[in-house]
C-alpha cells in the first residue's frame, strides 16, 4: 500500500484523475493510498472520503483537496498546539513583533 | 534538483495552470502547493480548522509554518524536480506578508520564479465564480497592487539568488498557459 503525506495528495490527484470527478471514483482510484501525518497517524484516502457523499462531484483538485482536509479524522489532526520539536526560542525571538 | 516557484494572485488560476502543466510533465516532477503543506502542519498542531484560517493566525505562527513547509520542500527536492505553487506575497489579516521570507527561500532554493498573471478585471471575474473559497483584498486596485507586489518580490528574490523570472499570461485558455509553464519547467533556463 502506498503511503504519502497529505500534502503529496495534490500531485497524486493531478496525475491520476480527470475532473469533474465523483467522490466514489476518487475512492475507487486512490482509496487504498495511506495518508500519514507528521506525527505518524495514518488514515487511507478511502477512510477519509468515505465520510462524504459518494455522489459528490469535484470540479477541480482544489475542491477535492479541501474536501479531503475537511473529512480528516480527529486522530490524524492531532493535538492542540503540538510542536514536533518543542519550543524554538530562536524562531520565537525571530518572529516576535 | 530543480525548483520552480509558480506564483499568482488568488483567483488568477495559477493552481489550474500548475495542475495542467503537471499533467504534461513526466514522473520525475512533483507538484507541491506551499499552502497545502502549511495547512497540514497547522492541522497537526490544532491551529486551524480549514485553509481560510491560515491567514488569520498570529504572524509568529504563520512564519513557523512557513519554515516547516520550506524544510519539507527542501527534502522533497533532493531527488526530483519540484513545481511549487505558492504566493510570494500573501494577503493576511495583518496586511500583505512575504510568503517566502529569507530563511524559507534559503531552504526552498528556487531556480526560477514564474509569475502567472491576468488582467485585474479578469481575476475579479474569476473570483466571483468560486464559491468554496474566500478572498481577501478584493477589488481591481487591490488585485493590481498584489500583482505588483508579486513582481517586486520576485525581483528581490531573483536579485539575491540569481534565479530567473518568467511570465506566464493566463488571460486566455488555461491550456495555453499550462503548455507555456510546462515548457519553461522542462526546458530549464539558458546557461548563465
Amino acid at each position: 500500500m502506498t503511503e504519502i503525506r497529505l500534502s503529496e495528495a495534490r500531485d497524486l490527484f493531478t496525475r491520476s484523475l480527470t475532473y469533474p470527478v465523483s467522490c466514489g471514483d476518487v475512492i475507487e482510484e486512490s482509496g487504498d493510498v495511506k495518508l500519514t501525518s507528521p506525527t505518524g497517524a495514518t488514515e487511507t484516502i478511502g477512510d477519509v472520503l468515505g465520510r462524504c457523499d459518494s455522489a459528490e462531484t469535484f470540479d477541480s483538485n482544489d475542491e477535492l483537496y479541501d474536501t479531503l482536509v475537511t473529512y480528516l479524522g480527529e486522530d490524524f489532526i492531532g493535538r492542540k498546539h503540538y510542536d514536533d520539536r518543542g519550543s524554538n526560542p530562536q524562531l520565537d525571538e525571530e518572529v516576535s513583533l | 534538483m530543480d525548483v520552480t516557484v509558480v506564483t499568482g494572485v488568488p483567483g488568477v488560476g495559477a493552481s489550474n495552470v500548475c495542475r495542467e502543466a503537471r499533467r504534461r510533465l513526466e514522473d520525475g516532477y512533483e507538484l507541491l502547493n506551499f499552502g497545502d503543506i502549511m495547512l497540514e502542519e497547522a492541522l497537526t498542531r490544532g491551529l486551524v480548522a480549514d485553509r481560510d484560517d491560515l491567514a488569520t493566525l498570529p504572524l509568529r505562527e504563520i512564519r513557523l509554518l512557513q519554515r516547516r513547509a520550506g524544510e519539507f520542500v527542501a527534502r522533497r527536492a533532493r531527488n526530483r524536480a519540484i513545481l511549487l505553487n505558492t504566493h510570494l506575497v500573501v494577503a493576511t489579516a495583518h496586511g500583505f506578508l512575504s510568503g517566502l521570507p529569507p530563511a524559507v527561500r534559503s531552504d526552498v532554493s528556487p531556480d526560477r520564479f514564474v509569475l502567472v498573471e491576468a488582467d485585474p478585471a479578469t481575476v475579479g471575474e474569476r473570483r466571483d465564480t468560486v464559491e468554496y473559497r474566500a478572498y481577501r483584498e478584493q477589488g481591481e486596485r487591490a488585485i493590481d497592487l498584489h500583482q505588483d507586489l508579486n513582481r517586486a518580490s520576485a525581483a528581490t528574490h531573483a536579485t539575491e539568488t540569481g534565479a530567473t523570472i518568467r511570465l506566464v499570461d493566463n488571460e486566455g485558455a488555461v491550456d495555453d498557459a499550462a503548455t507555456a509553464l510546462a515548457d519553461i519547467v522542462s526546458a530549464g533556463d539558458p546557461p548563465r
